[in-house]
Formats: structure tokens, C-alpha cells, sequence
């Protein structure tokens, strides 16, 4: 299962909220959709959804397009907005059951899959419980149970851990992983989180005033184009850190190194191999190394440094 | 002896399952709710007050008091069923509309005709719990004489019709309207509507207390009923026609004109593409061009001069991704970087 948006474009007026969006993904993957407050992250969730339609361009779910062909895009999506609509007087059963019977399953299947996506959203224990009466996490997991309700292969969750607590946030990461990874669903999540993103996304697209950023993997978001240039590999060996500092700015393709603590940070101009070829040197040299890894890009800043934070 | 109740279950699992869930949704809901339980205690209070009032200050030896008890308590009937109930029905669903539940019902397999007659239909079935409450009254009206059971039931079915008509005006008006001001205007026109419809029911309640089923066989009431029904009819399908417009998703909302430049829209982009693979500029071109154009059908013309110029229809230049620094030079239809996702995790 393939997803994919192409050249997407979507006009309010003069305001450009979505202007040419592409990128895809697929089944198995969690694609983040990282972008600042008005950045078209939500229009494309919505027309991707089929509830908006787009100006231009035009987004393939399994092949079927969006806009010609909703009714089939449908049934494969599986949406969760940034917040469940507060319901009086209904059950977290009664809900999800009356969302099975709006999609079509029949009993006793109904029965069964009712319980099966209660069990794996641990909602069990408050199945009897008022909507209205439940925590915001609570909520968020009854929202992502209705989400999955009809198995579908494709998943769209605007903003999901936005007002959760950490344990909340923790859970529902470790349920996207076992979506994506056991169940093989494709992921799309907005999220102004960064970290949670950078833990458990394969790939992102960082989004501004309706246009793409960045996109790629997290590899290639944090690093540019063509993968690193320059590497800052952080070194720990188990004694003299001093003379392994010396060493290391004798050597070639290391432009900088210095003493942090028990570590030395070197910066490195070069690729993977290059940062290889750098330890078997250390090792040929006898350092007794116990530590030697790159120092990983936050995406918080490769998100601030591409965006200005400007809106339409 | 255990078929009987497995094919019993079985009927009533199918029937079940063809009920509309926006039926059953909104019926448990109102059972549940508060809205519903207050306007039947309400209504029964106002009949039980009504009906001693009128009854006690009767002359009995006039034998006429049941129709002048009938008129009072269907009055209330009028007011309550043809009213207030589809202006409840109403407000719910516009409310329900405001937020993001009516996207996620419509991101479902349900229809908006489904989810419209749902609507309708479950405020229709509440309302029937009010016609039962109903009832009793009605036979303790013909108990005090003055009136006959075929007028009752004649006006009962008037009411009912009423009714129906008025609450899917109401429901349907109230899919009307996505921001403040149309709402407010829908408010006015499905409130005036709804009197309008309240007025000819309680005229025809009247026309019936004075004259009983008598007026069913008078060729003047027919013909008025006929233009008024006629005009009733027009308004209704016009609200419902507008109503499940509304309410559909943009996708299939799509009317005649939007649909026409959207196509219009994709084939000039075609057209650009095409342009680009014949010119000398192709491969800039390209560039410039966008993913839309890469899965384009070329029409015959250019496949005939794609050929004669040796280039075959299918070597299509790939994509060049462009840096955010180049976008902000590049042209407004300037390719965006493409992703095409990474190998499945183990």
C-alpha cells in the first residue's frame, strides 16, 4: 500500500494554505508532518482524509484518488483529528460499536472486532464509561480505537500526543510502533513534538506557508542533501583524553577537537566510511576506546533553522 | 429446540444490522440524554393540566366536552410535535455539525443521504414517543363525547404527516451554513418555515374539531390541501436537495462548475508538460514541471511528433529535487522534494 500526494495544491482566496506538496510513503512506515501553526499541515491531513478537496494536484491512497475516487480512498483511511468530539450520553462501547455499524461490519463480527481494538487500546476497563467523563488521554485513545475500527490500512493523525502526558505519550508511541511495524500500517502524524517524532518516524516532511521545506528520511532531513558532510563524533576512551584530543587533530579529515568532560568531540569532514577509517586509526594507534558515535542533529534545530515561523 | 431460538436471533442480528447506525445512535442517545425525558414530562404535565381544566369547566350536559378537550390537548400535540421537537432536532444536529463529528461520521462508509435520513428519522421516532404519550388523552376525549374515533385518528395522521415534513425541513436547513452569518440566516428561515408549517396544522386541527371527517369529503379542502401541499412539497425538496449538498464531503461536493475548472486545471498541466517533452527547453522544462505531468496520458498529436523527432513517449526525465534555497527563486509550480520512503524496518 502506497501513498502518495502529488503536487498537491489548495486556495483559500488568495491564501495559499497547501502550494504543490509531494512526497509518499508506504505501508509499514511512520511519516512525520512536521510544520509550524498555519502551515498546511491539517489541509493536506483533510483533503488526504477526503474531507477537503484540493485546488490543484491530486493524492493516490492504494491508487485510488482522493478526489475522483472517495468512496473507495475511504475505506483504507483511518482518521484521528487532533481532539474527539465531546459526546453526552454515549459509552466508549456504545461509540465504537456505533462506528463498526458506519462502516459495515456486521455481527458478530461487530462483536468481535469491537473487543479485539477495545483490548489493544487497553480501553477495556472504562468500556461503560460516559465520553464526556474521560481524561484527554483517554480520549485520544478512544479516538485512535475508532480510527482503527475497520482495519484500515493507512493512518491519519493530526497532532495525536498534543496535550498528553508523558506516560500517555509513551503509550501511544509504543502503539504507533507496533502498528507500523507488527501490523504494517502506513503512519502519517503531525506533531509540533519533535523528539516523540524523531523516535519513532521513518521519514518527515517539514512544511511552511503551504510549501515543503525539507522531506526525506530523518537522516537526510537532519543533514542536508547527499547525506553528512561534516560529523561530530563523540569519542570516549578510557584514559588519557588529553593526548587522544592531540591525536586526533593530527589526523587528516579531522577539522576540530576538543575535550568535553570525559569526552572528545571531533568535528569531521567526511562520510560514514570516513569516520570508520578514523576509529581503525585510533585502534591501530592503541587507544583504548570506549565509546565512539555521532553526535545525532536535533530535529528541534534542523526545525528552527529551516523555518522562519512566518504565516500567511 | 435451539433452532428456533438461533433463527430467531439470526432475524433480529440482521435486522439489526439494517438499521441505520445514526438511528440507533441518536435514539440511545436521547433515551439516555435529558433533552427528550424533559420534554415528555413536560408535555404530559401540560396535557394532564389542560385536559382537568378544560374537563372540569365543561357544561356536561352539552355531551359536547371530548371536542372541545380534543382541540385544547392537540393544540399542545401541534405545538410540541410540529415545533418544538424538529427545532430540537435541529439545533442538536447544527451543534453536532460545528464540531469535528460530522468528519468523522462522514470519513465512514455512511452516505450523507444516510446520515441526513437518520437524522431525520430518529427525531421522527422521538417524536413518536410523544404521540404515544398521547394516547391515553385522546381516548378519555372520545369517553366525554362531541367527538368521533375516525376524526381523531384522520387528525392524528395530519399531525403525524406534519410533523415528518416539518422535521426534515428543520434538519435539512440545519446542514445549511458554514460560518456564523449563514447559520443565522438558516436559523431564521428553517424557524419560519417550521410556523408556517405549525400555523396549516393547527388550522387543519380546527378545521377538523369544527367539522369532523365531514371536511375530508368537501372538494374546497382538497384543493387547497393540494396547493398547499404542492408549494410545502417544492420548499422541502429545495431545503433537502441544499441540506444533503452541505452536507456532503468536498469530494463528492463537488458542483458541475468547480468540477469543470478542477479538470481545466489538470489539463493545462498536462498541456505544459507535453509542451515541455517537444521544445528544446524540455529538460528545463521538466524540471520546472511536477509529478502530475510525469503520469500524464499524452494525447495522440504529441506522441506522433514525440516520435518523429526520435524520442520515445516513455523517457521521461526524472524529476530534479529542489533545494529550499532554490525555491525561493524558482518559479510558483517549482517541483518540491520528493520522498519515496525508506525500506521497511525488520
Amino acid at each position: 500500500m502506497k501513498v502518495e500526494v502529488i503536487n498537491l495544491r489548495r486556495h483559500f482566496g488568495r491564501t495559499r494554505a497547501v502550494d504543490g506538496v509531494t512526497f509518499s510513503f508506504e505501508s509499514g512506515q511512520v511519516f512525520g508532518f512536521v510544520g509550524p501553526n498555519g502551515a498546511g499541515k491539517t489541509t493536506t491531513m483533510r483533503i488526504l482524509a477526503t474531507l477537503d478537496e484540493p485546488t490543484a494536484g491530486n493524492a493516490y491512497i492504494d491508487g485510488y484518488s482522493v478526489v475522483e475516487n472517495p468512496e473507495r480512498a475511504r475505506k483504507r483511511i483511518g482518521y484521528m483529528p487532533d481532539n474527539l468530539p465531546t459526546h453526552r450520553d454515549i459509552s466508549v462501547h456504545e461509540y465504537l460499536e456505533f462506528f463498526a455499524r458506519a462502516y459495515g461490519i456486521h455481527n458478530p463480527h461487530r462483536r468481535k472486532v469491537v473487543e479485539s481494538v477495545e483490548e489493544f487500546t487497553n480501553l477495556i476497563g472504562i468500556r461503560e464509561k460516559m465520553l464526556v467523563a474521560l481524561s484527554k488521554g483517554m480520549k485520544q485513545r478512544v479516538s485512535l480505537a475508532r480510527a482503527l475500527i475497520h482495519d484500515p490500512p493507512l493512518l491519519i493523525m493530526d497532532e495525536p500526543a498534543a496535550g498528553l502526558d508523558p506516560r500517555a505519550r509513551i503509550e501511544l508511541r509504543e502503539l504507533l510502533k507496533v502498528l507500523a511495524r507488527e501490523q504494517k500500517k502506513a503512519v502519517l502524524i503531525s506533531s509540533h513534538i519533535l523528539t516523540e517524532l524523531a523516535e519513532i518516524c521513518d521519514g518527515a516532511v517539514i512544511i511552511e506557508k503551504g510549501r515543503i521545506l525539507r522531506a526525506g528520511t530523518l537522516e537526510h532531513i537532519m543533514h542536508g542533501d547527499g547525506g553528512a558532510k561534516h560529523r561530530t563524533m563523540i569519542i570516549r576512551p578510557a584514559r588519557d583524553v588529553e593526548v587522544l584530543a592531540k591525536a586526533m587533530l593530527e589526523m587528516p579529515h579531522v577539522e576540530d577537537a576538543r575535550i568535553v568532560g570525559e569526552h572528545v568531540e571531533a568535528d569531521v569532514s567526511g562520510d560514514a566510511e570516513t569516520c570508520c577509517d578514523l576509529l581503525a586509526e585510533l585502534l591501530k594507534r592503541e587507544f583504548r576506546i570506549l565509546e565512539f558515535k555521532q553526535r545525532q542533529a536535533d530535529l528541534e534545530q534542523v526545525f528552527m533553522s529551516l523555518t522562519t515561523g512566518e504565516v500567511q | 429446540m435451539t433452532a428456533v431460538p438461533n433463527r430467531f436471533t439470526r432475524f433480529v442480528e440482521r435486522t439489526d444490522d439494517r438499521m441505520n447506525p445514526v438511528v440507533v445512535r441518536d435514539l440511545r442517545q436521547a433515551v439516555t440524554g435529558r433533552q427528550l425525558s424533559s420534554v415528555l414530562i413536560l408535555f404530559l404535565l401540560v396535557q394532564l393540566m389542560l385536559f382537568g381544566l378544560m374537563a372540569f369547566s365543561q357544561n356536561v350536559d352539552e355531551l359536547r366536552g371530548g371536542r372541545s378537550v380534543f382541540g385544547g390537548l392537540c393544540m399542545v400535540l401541534v405545538i410540541t410535535t410540529v415545533l418544538v421537537m424538529p427545532i430540537i432536532a435541529a439545533s442538536r444536529f447544527s451543534f453536532e455539525r460545528s464540531k469535528e463529528d460530522m468528519d468523522l461520521l462522514l470519513v465512514t462508509t455512511l452516505s450523507a443521504r444516510r446520515v441526513l435520513w437518520g437524522k431525520i428519522n430518529a427525531a421522527m421516532l422521538a417524536t413518536l414517543m410523544i404521540f404515544g404519550a398521547f394516547t391515553p388523552f385522546l381516548s378519555l376525549t372520545y369517553l366525554m363525547r362531541g367527538i368521533d374515533l375516525p376524526t381523531i385518528f384522520a387528525t392524528l395522521v395530519g399531525v403525524a404527516i406534519m410533523s415528518y415534513v416539518c422535521t426534515i425541513y428543520a434538519v435539512s436547513v440545519a446542514c445549511c451554513g458554514r460560518n456564523i452569518i449563514t447559520r443565522f440566516f438558516a436559523g431564521v428561515f428553517m424557524l419560519g418555515g417550521v410556523m408556517i408549517g405549525m400555523g396549516m396544522t393547527i388550522g387543519f386541527c380546527g378545521a377538523m374539531a369544527i367539522r369532523g371527517v365531514s371536511v375530508l369529503v368537501d372538494a374546497g379542502f382538497w384543493a387547497a390541501t393540494f396547493m398547499i401541499g404542492m408549494f410545502t412539497f417544492m420548499v422541502v425538496v429545495a431545503a433537502y436537495a441544499v441540506g444533503l449538498d452541505s452536507l456532503r464531503p468536498s469530494g463528492v461536493r463537488r458542483t458541475a462548475s468547480e468540477h469543470m475548472a478542477y479538470k481545466q486545471r489538470q489539463a493545462y498541466q498536462r498541456r505544459r508538460a507535453a509542451k515541455a517533452l517537444v521544445s528544446p527547453e524540455a529538460e528545463t522544462a521538466m524540471r520546472m514541471s511536477d509529478r502530475v505531468a510525469l503520469d500524464m496520458e499524452l494525447e495522440p498529436a504529441t506522441v506522433q511528433m514525440l516520435r518523429e523527432q526520435g524520442v520515445s513517449p516513455d523517457d521521461q526525465p526524472p524529476p530534479t529535487p529542489a533545494t529550499p534555497a532554490d525555491e525561493s527563486d524558482a518559479a510558483p509550480n517549482a517541483p518540491q522534494q520528493r520522498y519515496e520512503g525508506t525500506p521497511h524496518r525488520a
